[in-house]
């Protein structure tokens, strides 16, 4: 009779081990398929930028052709590139996304008052094409982002919150908007 | 187990799109029963509904791209760009194999068109095109002439995706077809050469490199698709399943 509850015991303390192990494996490959997730949603973004970058010699060419001694802004759009290629982080792709935006709109406003720029099908083509870039890395952007906001609910919440710290899951950093690129808040989670 | 899962986190996608949708854009509406044609701004004649409902059905019964049109009066604040790509991956339109959904957008209050592009097809539809095909329409939508401007897009977008022309004055494009015509003759002229060298013997050795096949001219750029909802609300059964939308087409004003 003893035998037997020290069974059922034994066979009760395995079940709940089970389970529980069942429930932290299938916790730790969800985190897992989420990280992964944010890290192909920025490599999408990623290529959106570089797509970017592609298209930069291409208008800055068309534009020198009208307007060659607008060397302030040629010079604003190639540093910001520059740096946006030697960024590693998120934070400093961010911002660096966020130059050379700004440094792109002063390039395209310089057409305004070049009416022969202006009617450029080849410019008109590359405007097009950048402005697309522009609303794809909007769009890779907030597709990011939403991926690492469910991906930081979940290290942050019961029952994964128990081990992803231990487990080295990190919060991740939202890639911040363009617009407000100058005055966003300095991201640190250390 | 597998189906419980799929099932709920569509639900949960269901439910996230939903709350996203009330909370930081407008409502996105659902499609009507014709699905290719939605005319909400009420500004197409009845022939160019036809016209384009007729041309969606029989590209949907081969299979094809999905071309559909939209039209509102006005989107309650939220981005033309938003709206569109929310609109394009919420509707499902196009194959999610293939992602080669189009939706042309004509927003009546703050006089705006736009053609947004699966990604599977934004090879072929580059934003240049698009840009273009805009600026052709843009007189005709300035003039009040919906129905033509409208039209006139569609044609474009249709006619392009038939039979895809080379990028007018940026040649890229043709470049990229001459490097490949070129190297593929490259490839032809090695493996001639191997053959002959081959000679009697070797026929098997020819065979063999014949077999690893060409790679054919690779595919066009663009970026991932993203998995779009896989759902639609009406629609009259036409949706393509969700293919994905990056973001790719272009905009413009009239």
């Amino acid at each position: 009779m003893k035998k037997k509850g020290c069974l059922i015991g034994i066979v009760a303390v395995v079940a709940v081990i089970i389970i529980i192990v069942a429930t932290l494996a299938g916790g730790y490959n969800n985190l897992v398929k989420l990280e992964e997730s944010t890290n192909t949603a920025f490599a999408d973004i990623q290529v959106q930028l570089q797509r970017r970058s592609d298209l930069i010699p291409n208008l800055v060419n068309t534009v020198q052709g009208y307007a060659s001694h607008e060397t302030e802004v040629f010079t604003a759009v190639s540093d910001a590139r520059a740096k946006l290629a030697g960024a590693t982080t998120v934070e400093e792709t961010s911002e660096a996304d966020g130059e050379l935006s700004s440094a792109l709109g002063r390039l395209l406003a310089i057409s305004e008052s070049y009416p022969e720029l202006k009617a450029n099908e080849n410019f008109l083509s590359l405007q097009d094409e950048l402005a697309g870039t522009e609303n794809r890395i909007g769009v890779a952007r907030k597709d990011y982002n939403e991926k690492v906001q469910e991906y930081n609910v979940k290290i942050r919440t019961f029952p994964t919150a128990i081990f992803a710290g231990m487990l080295g899951f990190e919060k991740k950093a939202l890639f911040e908007a363009a617009a407000g690129a100058e005055n966003a808040p300095i991201v640190n989670f250390n | 187990m597998k189906n419980i899962k799929l099932k709920c986190s569509a639900l949960i996608t269901v439910i996230l799109i939903v709350v996203l949708n009330i909370s930081a854009y407008a409502v996105i509406p659902n499609p009507t029963n014709q699905f290719f044609v939605n005319d909400y701004a009420n500004v197409l004649d009845s022939n160019t509904e036809t016209y384009i409902y007729e041309k969606g059905k029989e590209y949907n019964a081969n299979g094809g791209p999905q071309v559909v049109v939209l039209t509102m009066d006005s989107l309650d604040g939220a981005t033309l760009e938003e709206f569109s790509i929310e609109t394009a991956r919420k509707w499902g339109i196009g194959s999610k194999d293939s992602d080669n959904g189009v939706l042309i957008l004509l927003v009546m209050d703050s006089r705006d068109i736009r053609i947004e592009v699966g990604t599977g097809l934004e090879g072929v539809l580059n934003d240049g095109k698009c840009g273009r095909f805009i600026r052709k329409a843009a007189p005709m939508l300035s003039d009040g002439d919906y129905s033509g401007g409208i039209k006139s897009i569609y044609d474009s977008v249709i006619g392009e995706l038939e039979e895809p022309t080379p990028d007018e004055e940026e040649d890229d494009g043709f470049d990229e077809a001459m490097a490949e015509i070129i190297i593929f003759m490259i490839i032809i002229i090695i493996l001639a050469i191997i053959r002959m060298r081959g000679g009697g013997g070797g026929n098997y050795r020819g065979r063999r490199f014949y077999g690893g096949g060409f790679g054919g001219p690779g595919g066009f750029g663009g970026s991932g698709g993203f998995g779009g909802g896989g759902f639609s609300g009406g629609g009259g059964g036409f949706s393509g399943g969700g293919g994905g939308f990056s973001g790719g087409g272009a905009s413009g004003k009239f």
